[in-house]
């Protein structure tokens, strides 16, 4: 896995938790990557 | 059950390569807006140059299913911003993702919450490629999953 991945799945982290208005509940995100470090 | 999540599952390699989910639930009462989803992706200016990339993003939103001329339309409230629900092509017969459409078919105009799961069309690939794909407006849901949302007793 990139280790860029792992600053976005921060920033979603708090996109879940904060995020006001927008249009989904939930969702599943299929990646591949590089390996991991 | 965490009130919202995410969660980095890693089931399996494929060579020497990571291959996993990303999974991600809003806190109860929010949404996850797609656009911000597009643009935090765009700001990890993932590289290209290996076989890393996004393989495709299944959502499940929640509205109401209302016919926009030819479309079948999903109407988040609260969102501005609607999906056009599509039927998957390949699915076949009988299967649960082709029961799914039927069932949005047969929610149309009759003002109920449902959820409907699906994925995203046109979002995938390798990096750096998917990043400079601009997200369909309205969004296209294939859609795999439908509940009906039962009212609060």
């Amino acid at each position: 896995m990139d280790t860029k991945i792992w600053g976005f799945m921060i920033g979603l982290s708090l996109m879940v938790s904060s995020t006001a208005s927008g249009q989904v509940v939930s969702g599943v995100m299929t990646v591949t990557g590089a390996e991991m470090h | 059950m965490e009130d919202s999540s995410v969660v980095y599952t890693k089931p399996g390699k494929k060579g020497s390569y990571d291959h996993g989910t990303i999974a991600f639930r809003a806190r109860k009462g929010k949404l996850i807006d797609l656009d911000k989803l597009h643009e935090s992706v765009w700001a990890t200016r993932l590289s290209g140059g290996t076989s890393s990339g996004l393989v495709q993003l299944d959502v499940t939103a929640i509205g109401e299913v209302v016919v926009d001329g030819d479309s079948l339309v999903l109407k988040v409230p609260g969102s501005k911003k609607t999906f056009v629900l599509i039927n998957n092509q390949n699915a076949n017969a009988g299967s649960d993702e082709a029961a799914a459409f039927e069932n949005v078919r047969a929610a149309v105009g009759n003002g109920k919450q449902v959820s409907i799961t699906g994925q995203i069309e046109g979002w995938g690939g390798r990096w750096p490629q998917v990043l400079s794909q601009r997200p369909a407006s309205p969004r296209r849901i294939i859609v795999t999953g439908f509940a009906e949302v039962k009212e609060p007793s």
